[in-house]
């Protein structure tokens, strides 16, 4: 799934009910849990491999739904959604990996991957998003972490504004202001690259 | 395409998907540290089940007899798969995991058709917590004494002359007339319908009475026809890979109707039913100790009574009884 079918994820509204419906569900039933596994691992999986690569994906990705599991009585079902709690221990989680994230931008920024890319077959969006990498890497990597956060929150995960507050606990204002200060930076840093983007458009 | 969407694209390709495998470790961990939460939990094991079979009703006033509850020598034989089907693997939904254990069962073997007992062997956690580990020997014909024992937290034996009789549904039946049951699904679903309890919703009762006979000496060709209805039935869904009570891998099936959600743990390499598990779709009133109930409603939730009877009220989601099946299969004997 791309990151735009993410956004049309209806997961976030209705669906999100029998979801949170599990959660509480599993206080009493523990594996009734594998329902909100089976709802977002998979999108939880790529934004971790988006932050720090494939190949430390996996591990990560399974320690956010047990670190889910075990804090599941503290879930506040009136506080939001499921989605944003778990991208929220996702975001901590990824932040005890710094360096795993360092050598994963930096290993953007040589042009190295984890795996197969398998863009020789996919579109033109995707070849420019490639192409994009080595500079995406040497940006990200000049953002504060706080800001990061933020835009991949959005940018990969497709939180909306008030699932990131939610995420990370801080106010919406906060939201919107680290992600202008972050948009801007990028553009002005990958500009070249989206130049050439839309210009080969 | 906008800067944020091509950052998504660069950072999140193909390669940022998990493999399969990594869905599954993932899920497994994660079922790992439920049924371990549960065994956290085990002292306040929750104990409960609908009355079946002789409806027993312990006299659980201070030490009852305790019989010695001699060792059963009993011989389990296990069914024998024949080379060709293999055992299900990945099931994309209910209807085809149950289609494929089916197929399994159609090409098994038993020869327990002259065994004189069939031994079943529970542990059953009501919903206060309880656990009451059960013995059922059922004799096959006349001139033999069934057995319903309890081997703890106390030691009781009730006899019982002659055939021993499988509670299926409303109706109980011996083990002959077990034999008689059709193996052609359409004729089973109808008789099936007929065991149900009347006035709830059919294919929910056909499900639980389908568990009924999943322990039963019914016959291969029974049993694969008992999952090709269960693979027919409308709403039952495919929960994945799970593990019972006692750390056996299965996979697991689910049904449910306003009220409760009837799970299965279903071995898929010999559609052997390692457990099954009730759960409150809704908060559950209380039951009292001292009822009987024999004026029961039809559509109360009767699930999850203590060996004296009673239950307590019960929230939604919460286990109502949980039925692990350690040993069912032919005994020779019942000695005790």
């Amino acid at each position: 799934m791309t990151p735009q079918a993410d956004l049309l994820d209806p997961s976030g509204t209705a669906a999100d009910a029998s979801v949170r419906a599990a959660v509480e569900a599993s206080l009493g039933v523990p594996e009734r849990f594998a329902l909100v596994y089976d709802a977002h691992y998979r999108a939880v999986h790529r934004y971790v491999a988006a932050r720090l690569g494939a190949d430390v994906a996996e591990d990560v990705a399974a320690e956010v739904f047990l670190t889910a599991f075990r804090k599941r009585g503290t879930f506040d079902p009136a506080r939001g959604q499921v989605r944003a709690w778990l991208f929220g221990i996702a975001t901590n989680l990824v932040g005890r990996h710094r360096r795993a994230e360092r050598r994963h931008y930096t290993n953007l920024r040589a042009g190295e991957t984890d795996a197969e890319t398998g863009f020789e077959d996919t579109v033109a969006d995707q070849v420019a998003a490639l192409r994009l990498r080595p500079q995406l890497g040497e940006a990200l990597a000049t953002l504060a972490r706080a800001d990061r956060d933020v835009l991949l929150l959005i940018a990969v995960a497709g939180l909306s504004y008030a699932e990131v507050a939610q995420a990370l606990s801080i106010p919406s204002g906060t939201v919107g202001s680290r992600m202008n200060r972050a948009r801007t930076k990028m553009r002005r840093l990958l500009e070249p690259a989206l130049t050439q983007h839309t210009t080969s458009n | 395409m906008d800067d944020l969407t091509l950052i998504g694209n660069a950072l999140a390709g193909p390669e940022a998907e998990p493999s399969q495998a990594a869905v599954e470790h993932g899920r497994a961990a994660l079922l790992s540290a439920a049924y371990a939460s549960v065994g956290a939990r085990d002292t306040s094991f929750e104990q409960p089940r609908r009355p079946r079979r002789w409806t027993l009703r312990l006299a659980l006033t201070g030490i009852t007899a305790i019989t010695a509850a001699a060792a059963v020598a009993s011989t389990v034989v296990q069914p024998t798969t024949a080379p060709g089907p293999q055992p299900p693997s990945a099931a994309e939904n209910a209807s085809t995991f149950l289609s494929q254990v089916s197929y399994v069962q159609s090409a098994q073997s038993a020869d327990w058709g002259n065994a004189p007992y069939w031994e079943i062997s529970t542990i059953r956690v009501e919903a206060d917590g309880s656990r009451v580990d059960m013995q059922e020997l059922l004799a096959h014909h006349a001139g033999r004494t069934s057995h319903l024992r309890v081997t703890s937290p106390l030691r009781e034996d009730k006899a019982s002359a002659g055939p021993g009789q499988f509670s299926i549904g409303i109706r109980n039946l011996t083990w002959d007339q077990l034999d008689a049951l059709p193996t052609d699904t359409a004729a089973l679903r109808t008789l099936l319908e007929k065991f149900a309890n009347p006035g709830q919703d059919h294919s929910e009762e056909v499900f639980t009475v389908i568990g009924d006979l999943l322990d039963s000496p019914a016959s291969p060709k029974l049993r694969s026809a008992l999952y090709q209805v269960a693979a027919d039935l409308p709403g039952v869904r495919l929960v994945g890979k799970a593990t019972d009570a006692t750390g056996r891998a299965g996979m697991a099936v689910e049904r449910a109707d306003g009220k409760l959600i009837v799970r299965y743990i279903i071995d898929p390499a010999n559609g052997q039913l390692l457990e099954t598990l009730f759960t409150a779709a809704q908060a559950l009133p209380a039951l009292s100790p001292s009822l009987t109930r024999p004026t029961a409603q039809m559509d109360e939730v009767a699930q999850g009574r203590n060996l004296s009877g009673g239950r307590p009220a019960l929230r939604a989601g919460a286990v109502v009884e949980r039925l692990t099946f350690l040993t069912v299969g032919p005994a020779d004997s019942a000695t005790g």
